[in-house]
């Protein structure tokens, strides 16, 4: 067989078969798209969700910071209350110490 | 002339912070320890919980908004000798820089029992304050930048956990000095 003849053969007419028109058709339809809404509504449950994450992670940061504030506050006080009491004992003259006064 | 404020600005640093350094390798040593770091930023957030926390938290927040950095470095031995009242030497030397000044110093046992307060002011008002308290078992050092109420913090007292425990002499004396 030469070129021409396998062309030929290739090229010719062949019954696309039953329906062909209808696949043809089905086949330029648009295809289902999701709707904006469907996005719109998952971006703003994503960025809520987000936002509710952050929140809570602030917050615990907040607390953690707070009982840091609070127990270097204790310390100081307790400290600072040390202080007091050494300078009021130095303070106070032997009599007064030994009558508990 | 330029050159020479170049100078000065590089050798005294105006207004920098009290660093706790020097107490390395205490916390291997320590029954138990403290660190506490709260920069102006963590403070901020620390003084958000306290504002609807009603008066006590009020009072809380009012302490807490005019602070600017927190320090804390506190050790709890087991047994005397766990470190040396050198050991505070670099603290106690950052803070013969100008501005700050010894209003409490308290030297007992020998040497082996110290306690400093001292405060800085700039404008004549409170800047910043340092308590090292160092007894045998416990070594405390606290550094607190910003205007801070002594008083205040003293009077917190039964209030947010800190125990309420009388002073000795206290009320002979008068209550608070």
């Amino acid at each position: 067989m030469n070129l021409e003849t396998e062309l030929k053969a290739a090229l010719r007419r062949q019954n696309p078969g039953p329906g062909f028109a209808n696949r043809v058709v089905a086949a330029t339809v648009p295809r289902r798209r999701t709707p904006i809404a469907v996005w719109a509504a998952t971006m703003a449950a994503m960025l809520v969700a987000g936002i509710a994450i952050n929140n809570e992670y602030q917050h615990r940061r907040a607390e953690r910071a707070s009982e840091q504030v609070m127990l270097a506050l204790r310390i100081t006080s307790e400290k600072l209350n040390v202080v007091r009491a050494k300078v009021l004992k130095l303070e106070t003259p032997e009599e007064d110490l030994e009558k508990g006064n | 002339m330029k050159q020479f404020l170049l100078v000065l600005l590089a050798v005294v640093p105006l207004g920098a912070q009290i660093r706790i350094t020097g107490l390395e390798g205490l916390e291997a040593k320590a029954k138990s320890s403290v660190e506490v770091g709260l920069d102006p930023a963590m403070l901020k957030l620390a003084g958000g919980i306290f504002k609807n926390g009603g008066a006590d938290g009020t009072k809380a927040k009012a302490l807490i908004d005019n602070l600017k950095a927190v320090t804390v470095r506190s050790f709890e031995f087991a047994q005397e000798g766990q470190y040396k009242i050198e050991d505070l030497a670099k603290i106690r030397e950052q803070l013969r820089a100008p501005g700050w000044s010894k209003i409490v110093g308290v030297n007992e046992k020998q040497g082996r029992e110290l306690t400093e307060i001292y405060t800085k002011s700039e404008q004549g008002k409170m800047a910043g304050v340092v308590i090292i308290a160092a007894e045998p078992k416990e070594l405390t050092v606290v550094v607190i930048e910003g205007n801070i109420d002594l008083e205040a913090v003293a009077q917190l007292r039964g209030q947010f956990g800190i125990p309420n425990i009388p002073i000795p002499f206290e009320s002979k004396k008068g209550g608070k000095e």
